[in-house]
């Protein structure tokens, strides 16, 4: 029999120019031993050295951008809110990876109303994103007319981007549902880019309706649209997994996530997984404490920055 | 089927491998970059003081097929140098693919660029190991011989910074050890002033950027001596050395270079602009570690708690062997532990007693003298060599230094182990 895979952090903004962060300065890098005080370096690896950025950058970090920008808003049905920004073509070419997402407020709130929202799709210089009405924070954002504050580009939206970006040649599996649905498209650009065939299997869920079906259809996506991902769209994505894709991402709630992963655990194949971030994220930069999870040797890992390396055949640390 | 997995294919692990496939044994070699040999690519001393008693009792042992075919490699025999007698030096751009040749021809599974970041546990059992792409390895019992040099935060905090060396960690990763991922304990060699690890001793020159004049000199004799103006000797930097057996004065005085196939020189690092002051060194370009003006790998920063069959504690299936097994330097060294620990890994897949080696042979004073340190609470305080400083003196006092094939034959004959490395322990029929 085999035993547990024991598997190690990433860090979603290691060897990026947010490389040291004050995770690294305060001791609590995730992917350095050195950094966090220990004598000896026991990289991971995530093709960077985070102690040799420090050091190079001597104390100096890197802040994110921080913008006000004019939006424009439409309600797509009423609690569906759809934001188009028009943002600096470099900060735009950030934004066009899977999980890449932004802080929005309204001007004039307090910095704690920021909301993190995934970008949907880029294209040319405008970036597009899409608000479920929930909370406080999405009410303020969808009462604003004219002007946002913009924050990022933060980049942990997905986890299981490695095994997404290694996916090659292949066939692979989209299954969203809900405002899940706005990583599907980024996450489909990764797939298509590496070769694979990707079809995908959407719900509209929370969000009461399917607003990325014609997006994924245009970059040659086989989509499938059903009325509930539970009682029709699971089914289908039973069948779709006897062809043994390489990856599934599964866009949701972690329910999803937990019935997608049985589903391929069942199946016994090598098929990899990657699904959205859930954690409820408010800095975005691992120091606010909302997002933090435990190790089982106690460390703290903000989940905000954390990537989880995920074994083929479903065996991952994530969702507990 | 037995199937013994490899983590690391240097000296130790190319050795680990083919004593494992001799005794029977399915085997597979994981390496992290596109070539095997590690530290190996860039040293090539052999046989130099006691190396050359402990390769003919390696021989004797039952593992020829190695030095066999190292024999076709050898640029120079039997040369001198302050300090080392009758020294062969291979040739680095030949070696390789010579070794990589035997162990094909031993039908080893050998797989480059696959790191191991991972292990599956089963209580003190390790069962399978992880590489990068995430393909899971399982084996019946492993041998670590991922070496100790790097990775860059080592090189960075104890050393210089990375100084682009032939183990490449940027572009393949860094070292990572299977003791580590396992959960097995580690120790650092800890130098005089209290410090951890030690500087690689040596650096390379591309040779065609050396002086004609100097050039020839070296590719006739092998070596070259040159004595350094005053103001550029710098003995400290003795101090920095992994390599005891080069830490005499005359190494901080002079300038020694070694033909290998590049201009190897006996220090760790030199600024190119004093290199370039001495006549002959006008164009010198480094050709390892690439910032080798600047500074060299570090090592000696992982060794792993084994006992005297190799076998790591605390993990009742992992084996270690070179640099791994403990603070033991050199390509002899890490094939003779390398050899053991292959050889017990098919020892302990088959629930065999594993194979000690007596203390009347170098080897087994080798391993031996690194079980007392580590009995002791001295673990990392010293560092051993067959070719140099305390050790080699020990085998001299304790007459365990010999040029006679015969007597060193007959050594491991009494010890009831002549060519134990070379008998199958599992039947043709079954592998
Ligand atoms: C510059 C230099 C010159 C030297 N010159 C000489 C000399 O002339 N004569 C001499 O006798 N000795 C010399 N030595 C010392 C000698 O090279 C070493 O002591 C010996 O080769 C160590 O062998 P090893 O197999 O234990 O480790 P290494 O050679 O370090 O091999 C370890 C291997 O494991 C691989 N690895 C690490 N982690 C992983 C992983 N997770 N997955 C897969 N693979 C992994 C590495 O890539 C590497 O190939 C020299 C050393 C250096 C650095």
């Amino acid at each position: 029999m085999q035993g547990a895979v024991q598997w190690s952090l990433a860090c979603v903004d290691a060897g990026s120019e947010f490389c040291p962060c004050y995770l690294g300065m305060t001791g609590e890098c995730l992917v350095c031993s050195l950094l966090r005080g220990e004598d000896f370096c026991s990289c991971s690896w995530s093709g960077s050295c985070s102690y040799l950025n420090q050091r190079w950058s001597r104390g100096r970090i890197k802040e994110r951008r921080k913008e006000e920008v004019e939006v424009e808003k439409e309600e797509l049905t009423p609690g569906l809110i759809s934001f188009r920004l028009r943002l600096e073509q470099e900060l735009v070419r950030e934004l066009n990876n899977p999980g890449s997402f932004l802080f929005l407020r309204p001007v004039g709130v307090p910095e704690a109303a920021a909301l993190p929202v995934s970008v949907v799709d880029t294209e040319g210089r405008e970036v597009w994103l899409v608000v479920v009405l929930a909370g406080p924070k999405t009410r303020l954002l969808s009462e604003t007319d004219g002007k946002l504050v913009v924050h990022g580009p933060y980049y942990n939206g997905v986890l299981g981007l490695a095994t997404l970006k290694s996916a090659r040649a292949g066939t692979a599996v989209i299954v969203a549902g809900g405002v899940g649905q706005s990583t599907a498209v980024l996450v489909a650009r990764q797939l298509i880019r590496g070769g694979n065939r990707v079809k995908a299997c959407l719900a509209p869920g929370s969000a009461g309706r399917i607003y990325v079906a014609e997006k994924l259809r245009g970059l040659g996506v086989e989509v499938t649209e059903v009325k509930s991902m539970r009682t029709e769209g699971l089914p289908f994505l039973a069948q779709w997994l006897k062809e043994k894709p390489l990856v599934v991402f599964s866009g949701g709630p972690d329910s999803l996530h937990r019935a997608v992963m049985e589903l391929v655990r069942k199946e016994d194949g090598d098929t990899e997984l990657g699904c959205s971030q859930n954690s409820v994220i408010c800095c975005g930069d691992g120091l606010c404490g909302s997002c933090v999870d435990f190790l089982a040797d106690g460390r703290r890992v903000p989940k905000c920055k954390a990537q989880y390396r995920i074994a083929k055949g479903g065996s991952h640390g994530w969702l507990k | 089927m037995v199937k013994i997995v490899v983590v690391g294919g240097g000296w130790a692990g190319c050795a680990a491998a083919l004593a494992a496939r001799l005794a029977g044994a399915e085997v597979i070699v994981l390496e992290r970059t596109d070539m095997l040999l590690g530290a190996g690519l860039v040293g090539g001393i052999m046989l130099n003081n006691g190396r050359y008693t402990a390769a003919e009792e390696i021989i004797a042992l039952g593992g020829n097929a190695i030095f066999s075919t190292l024999e076709g490699t050898y640029r120079h025999r039997n040369i001198e140098f302050p300090g080392h007698s009758h020294a062969s030096l291979y040739d680095v751009h030949k070696i390789e693919t010579a070794i990589r040749a035997l162990l094909e021809r031993h039908n080893i599974e050998i797989r480059t660029m696959n790191r191991v970041v991972a292990v599956a546990k089963e209580d003190e059992r390790v069962t399978a190991v992880v590489t990068e792409d995430g393909e899971t390895l399982e084996g019946d019992a492993f041998v670590d011989a991922s070496g100790t040099s790097g990775p860059m935060g080592n090189c960075l905090r104890y050393g210089h910074g990375c100084a682009l060396c032939v183990q490449r960690c940027p572009a393949f990763g860094p070292r990572t050890s299977l003791v580590a991922l396992a959960g097995g304990r580690e120790y650092p060699a800890v130098k005089a002033d209290g410090s951890y690890g030690a500087m690689s001793g040596s650096c390379k020159l591309a040779k065609d950027s050396l002086a004609p004049f100097l050039l020839e000199k070296l590719e006739k004799n092998g070596v070259v001596e040159i004595t350094l103006p005053p103001e550029m000797v710098n003995p400290g930097k003795l101090k920095l050395k992994v390599c005891e057996h080069y830490d005499i004065p005359v190494y901080a005085e002079r300038i020694i270079l070694l033909d290998t196939g590049h201009v190897k020189l006996m220090a760790p690092f030199i600024p190119l602009k004093d290199l370039r002051q001495v006549p002959g060194f006008e164009r010198a370009r480094f050709a390892d570690p690439y910032a080798g003006g600047k500074g060299n790998s570090i090592r000696l920063l992982a060794m792993a708690f084994r006992n005297r069959a190799l076998k790591v504690d605390g993990l009742d299936n992992v084996f270690v062997g070179g640099e791994k097994q403990g603070p033991a330097i050199g390509h002899t060294e890490a094939i003779a532990t390398g050899m053991l620990a292959g050889h017990n890994a098919v020892r302990c897949a088959l629930g065999m007693e594993p194979l000690v080696l007596p203390r009347s042979l170098a080897t087994g004073e080798l391993i031996g003298s690194i079980s007392d340190d580590l009995e002791r609470g001295e673990a990392g305080w010293r560092r051993y060599s067959f070719s140099g400083a305390g050790f080699f003196h020990l085998m001299r006092e304790k007459n365990l230094y010999t040029l006679c094939r015969t007597e060193i034959r007959e050594r491991v004959a009494k010890a009831g182990l002549l060519g134990v490395y070379a008998r199958r322990l599992i039947p043709a029929q079954e592998s």
